[in-house]
């Protein structure tokens, strides 16, 4: 851990608001799109978002300091996404099939900070926005444990250590889960590409 | 005699490989083996072309941004929920920045330094009937002067 970011832990531990409002900047993309990668849906990853930051501050003396922040944060988002695809499956009238029926085009929000992909033709955009939502779709007809795997490794880029560290699961079970869930993928995207 | 490493691996094995081998993470030994194997498995060759237009498909979705107000959000939630007692007692440096602080305590300091440079009696008071200083009464001996 930098020094930078043992002080802002520190900081955070005397519940000081101006080192929250750093964490948050600097974290917030990061766990919004995990959180709207894993749940397909804006208002429940906004929800979600904002409920991992509350648990992280409210829970930051727990935080032994062994990894990253970041991983921490990952962590924690992670359960949290888990838990509410569960509290939502469980819903009667919001089913897995609705969620994956209600995920939104990212790319039409205006929202995305990812570099623009170069699309001068309105068909080779719509092409862009509807393979955002085929692949979104695909991502949520997952189950979770997959999920999780291709949204960290393949969407967020992470390292396998860091991935391991976030999981808590040996590298040999997150390369099999991941390659399984590429393969369902695989099928799923099979006509599309 | 052959040991574990040398016996050829089943093609579940080799399958299990694809997407280490797709992503570059194998040894030249390994690779070498896939390639082999991809060379006469027509699965496993087609499965390996769609896993790497698979992970290039993620890879491209950009990453979506938090909405502006979101920090401003978290924090009204925790203070709405902690009845305003979760953070700290915030401070003079919290509810204003201390660079601003700081410049305004460097432009009084510079006020301060000019007026008294400036002034007559070497400090902030001006000279009027009230701070004239008292005549020496003709009683009194210089002490010098024996």
């Amino acid at each position: 851990m930098s020094l930078k970011e043992a002080r802002l832990i520190r900081r955070l531990r005397e519940r000081d608001e101006r080192a929250f409002r750093e964490m948050v900047e600097e974290h917030r993309d990061r766990v919004y799109n995990l959180t709207f990668r894993m749940l397909g849906n804006r208002e429940e990853a906004e929800d979600v978002a904002q409920e991992v930051f509350i648990t992280v501050f409210k829970s930051i003396d727990a935080f032994r300091g062994d990894a990253k922040l970041s991983t921490w944060l990952y962590r924690v988002t992670a359960n949290h996404c888990k838990n509410r695809i569960k509290y939502l499956a469980r819903r009667q009238d919001r089913n897995r099939a609705e969620l994956t029926e209600r995920t939104e085009l990212s790319s039409s929000s205006g929202t995305s900070t990812g570099a623009p992909k170069p699309s001068p033709r309105p068909d080779v955009q719509l092409q862009g926005a509807e393979m955002e939502q085929i692949l979104q779709r695909a991502i949520a007809s997952l189950d979770d444990d997959q999920r999780i795997l291709v949204v960290l490794r393949d969407i967020e880029e992470l390292s396998y250590e860091e991935i391991c560290a976030i999981t808590e699961l040996p590298e040999g079970t997150v390369k099999s889960r991941l390659h399984r869930a590429r393969m369902a993928l695989r099928k799923k995207l099979l006509k599309h590409m | 005699m052959a040991t574990p490493e040398d016996k050829p691996k089943s093609h579940d094995e080799l399958e299990a490989m694809l997407s280490d081998y797709v992503e570059g993470a194998l040894s030249e030994a390994e690779a070498a083996e896939v390639e082999a194997h991809i060379q006469s498995c027509s699965e496993c060759a087609e499965a390996a072309s769609e896993l790497g237009k698979t992970v290039s498909a993620l890879a491209s979705l950009n990453r979506v941004a938090a909405p502006d107000e979101f920090p401003n959000e978290v924090a009204e939630t925790i203070r709405r929920r902690s009845a305003g007692r979760f953070f700290g007692k915030r401070t003079l440096g919290d509810r204003v920045p201390l660079e601003l602080l700081a410049i305004v305590a460097l432009a009084l300091a510079l006020i301060l330094y000019f007026l008294l440079r400036g002034s007559e009696t070497g400090s902030l008071k001006p000279f009027g009937p009230e701070h004239q200083r008292p005549p020496i009464p003709e009683s009194s001996q210089d002490i010098l002067t024996p």
